[in-house]
């Protein structure tokens, strides 16, 4: 079967770039769990992208807050840039999320 | 997972919409009910909500028709007449084939649902242009719709299962934001990190402010669907809108920063609210209507094939407990023994357990009978009161599973057979209104059910006439009235001369016997001119393991269920030899017997002592003449497979111990072939 979602992953010198895309809502996100803890060993930066998103939950919301509580436990700064088509963005503005969007 | 979340959303659906329609049947009798009211428009709420979230947008556009239908009746809006109460069973029926069927493609079907949808609009608009005339909603709540806007704090604790269930929490936010101005903070501060998060699980909390002139019960409505899953709390803080003042918003940015939770009083200096109205809102309503769920698991839903699998592999442990016991008795290891003894009494205890949680309420196959009394009495133009006894009496699944079809036949023959029209009724002295009494009780190790009706009751010499008309018996035939009525078991026997849409199709009580027999139970009919007719239904608690007594006839072992049996008797061969037309006398009474070495063609083994066992079956004694009785034993009973089916006085088989076979023996069968002669006596 086809995914319908992306995690791409860049590293260089310490610094993890993990881009992601597609359908980020509780029926991939453990795979997508997987594939990012998979990846992040001992990072010096962790950056996380999100573009091209179909569809959002709040898995993926917790899965950004979590790599961001694991950085603070590990020592590794993460930060995060998220590029959401209008109605995605109102639905996480109204659930108090407007932080995670850029 | 998601197929996994919309089966659970179907099978949620169909408990939805039982309660629905027992909601549906409790309103019919008291219109004016508003917990009742209140029920039927939740029930319609989540079922609107689901389809929407699952894909079944056919199904949450219909339900949300009939959603506003009852939310104008909450609101006194709309009175519940007879005719609502119809459309919505009807309605009932075309959602249960949106949820089978998915959103409908054919153009015709599709046409009719378009059609349905213009049914329930006009139920709205009817009332509407009655209302403009007529003026009858409560001013009251005129006046409740066009109050002022007022600012609520909503705390919102979700379970850590809800987004496993299907639920995306983002939505209902979403929702509260469409009631008027929100701002949400959400608390994220219980989110682990990477090597301790469970991906599906719920961390997140949220504090909503909520500006809106909407009333408190639609900001409830919100959460309609997930108030088991969560702790939900609405606190009334300002009577206008505080959202924009600068206060506000400082202590809005202290608990985004802080992660500490907002409280009421932090809003103490902002509110407009006198202190008798906060107290209150904030007291008594509260406690009323939004108090903490306290949360507790009392029942959890199960796959039913994972219950088959429990009971098959204590019926394993079962078989495999018996070998240890045969093997600790030849062994006469004392440990052996002991270990042995413990384990015959854990699986036992182990069987009982499972077998009671294969057990369902009667209640659950209930709702669609009360259906089919509703709805035929109706085409009939008959009016029939369908009353339940003992309706949360539980039976095994199994045996439900294959009770529904003969029950339905008998309640068809109740409705066009039985109960007369009412003016019939009237003139024989009766209530226009017939009675169908649908009754299930304990009766030691069977359950029993009556189906009786009031209504005209069978004539015994029509039954005989229309059996000597078709050949089944002989003109001058002498029937009491038990062999009269056991004529009406006889496969093809109608008593209906005109075949009508219900029943009286020549698929008569013949098929009903047959597959009441299939589940080992046994059916029988009383019945009185002009008062009325009963069925009895005797069936097993249980079908898969009994308590047998194992017997020994010629070389083989039988199982004889313990449930059929009265008592046994010790026999001396010589009342035997001496008995006539295979009947002996015990205790000054005449017994019949039925002598399994005939039936079995074991060879006769000269004994000083022949056992019989007294078997009980509708109040008559008939013995069982074996060559020995060995003990009571555990029966995991198998079914005996294609090239036995035809086997009638045999209802199963059993591995023993040692892995030798012992066949189970059908009593009630057994007696019935005596009856008509087909077995040796």
């Amino acid at each position: 079967m086809t995914e319908n979602f992306n995690v791409d992953f860049k590293e260089n010198n310490g610094q993890l770039d993990i881009a992601l895309s597609g359908q980020l809502t509780i029926n991939s996100i453990k795979k997508i769990t997987e594939d990012i803890k998979s990846h992040i060993k001992n990072p010096k930066s962790v950056s996380v992208s999100v573009k091209d998103v179909d569809n959002i939950d709040l898995t993926f919301i917790q899965l950004l807050q979590s790599i961001k509580n694991s950085g603070k436990k590990n020592g590794y700064e993460v930060s995060f840039s998220m590029k959401l088509p209008e109605d995605l963005s109102a639905l996480l503005k109204n659930a108090g999320f407007s932080n995670y969007i850029n | 997972m998601l197929d996994k979340f919309k089966a659970k959303f179907v099978e949620e659906s169909m408990d939805n919409l039982q309660d629905l329609e027992e909601s549906l049947f409790l309103l019919e009798k008291d219109l004016e009910n508003k917990e009742l009211i209140e029920r039927i428009f939740r029930a319609m709420h989540s079922l609107k909500g689901g389809g929407a979230m699952f894909g079944f947008n056919h199904l949450s556009d219909f339900t949300h028709h009939l959603e506003t239908i009852f939310d104008w009746v909450r609101n006194n809006k709309l009175a519940v007449t007879s005719d609502l109460i119809t459309l919505t069973f009807s309605a009932i029926d075309h959602i249960k084939n949106l949820i089978k069927t998915g959103d409908l493609t054919d153009e015709q079907e599709l046409k009719g649902h378009n059609q349905f949808i213009l049914r329930l609009q006009s139920v709205l608009s009817d009332s509407a242009s009655t209302l403009s005339v007529h003026s009858t909603v409560d001013s009251q709540n005129i006046n409740d719709e066009i109050s002022e806007s007022k600012t609520y704090l909503i705390n919102f604790i979700p379970q850590e299962e809800l987004l496993q269930n299907g639920t995306n929490p983002l939505y209902l936010l979403d929702d509260i934001h469409a009631l008027g101005e929100a701002i949400s903070i959400a608390y994220t501060h219980k989110v682990p990190s990477l090597e301790l998060i469970d991906i599906t699980a719920n961390y997140c909390l949220w504090q909503i402010l909520l500006n809106t002139s909407e009333s408190l019960n639609e900001i409830k409505d919100v959460f309609i669907f997930v108030e088991d899953e969560c702790e939900l709390q609405i606190d009334l803080i300002a009577d206008s809108n505080i959202l924009q003042k600068p206060e506000c918003i400082e202590i809005i940015k202290k608990a985004r920063k802080g992660n500490s939770l907002l409280k009421i009083e932090d809003f103490q200096s902002l509110s407009q609210l006198k202190p008798s109205s906060q107290e209150l809102e904030s007291g008594e309503e509260k406690k009323k209507i939004t108090a903490i769920k306290e949360h507790k698991i009392s029942s959890i839903r199960v796959a039913s094939h994972k219950i088959d699998e429990l009971v098959t592999l204590v019926s394993e442990l079962v078989t495999i407990q018996a070998q240890l016991s045969l093997y600790s008795e030849s062994n006469e290891d004392p440990v052996i023994v002991s270990l042995s003894e413990n384990i015959q009494k854990l699986s036992r205890q182990l069987r009982e357990n499972a077998f009671d949680i294969s057990l369902i309420p009667l209640q659950s196959e209930l709702m669609r009978f009360q259906r089919l009394v509703r709805d035929l009495s109706k085409d009939q133009g008959k009016d029939i009161d369908f009353v339940i006894e003992g309706g949360d009496l539980e039976l095994d699944k199994n045996i439900i599973e294959h009770l529904t079809d003969p029950l339905l036949h008998i309640l068809r023959n109740s409705i066009d057979h039985g109960i007369e029209l009412p003016e019939e009724r009237i003139s024989s002295g009766k209530s226009p209104k017939g009675t169908i009494l649908f009754k299930a009780f304990h009766s030691g190790a069977n359950v029993i059910i009556e189906v009786s009706d009031d209504g005209k009751g069978m004539d015994l010499e029509y039954i005989r006439q229309k059996a000597i008309s078709k050949e089944i018996v002989d003109q001058n035939a002498v029937l009491t009235d038990k062999e009269v009525l056991d004529l009406l078991f006889v496969s093809g026997f109608s008593t209906k001369d005109a075949v009508s849409d219900v029943s009286g199709r020549g698929v008569g009580m013949d098929v009903v016997r047959r597959k009441i027999a299939n589940i080992r139970g046994e059916v029988s009919i009383d019945t009185e001119k002009g008062k009325g007719t009963t069925i009895t239904i005797r069936l097993p608690l249980t079908l898969s393991i009994i308590d047998g007594l194992l017997v020994k006839v010629g070389a083989n072992q039988y199982v004889i269920p313990i449930s059929a049996i009265d008592k046994i008797h010790a026999l001396d061969p010589s009342q035997l030899k001496k008995s006539f037309n295979n009947v002996v006398v015990l205790d000054k009474e005449q017994i019949p017997y039925i002598d399994l070495r005939k039936v079995f063609n074991a060879p006769e083994v000269e004994h000083d002592v022949i056992q019989m066992v007294m078997i009980k079956a509708e109040d008559r004694i008939t013995g069982v003449i074996v060559d020995s009785v060995i003990g009571e034993y555990q029966t995991v009973v198998k079914p005996l497979g294609r090239y036995l089916k035809k086997q009638e006085i045999l209802s199963g088989a059993t591995i023993m111990g040692d892995g030798t076979l012992a066949m189970v023996v059908d009593t009630s069968r057994l007696l019935m072939e005596r009856k008509s002669k087909k077995v040796a006596g």
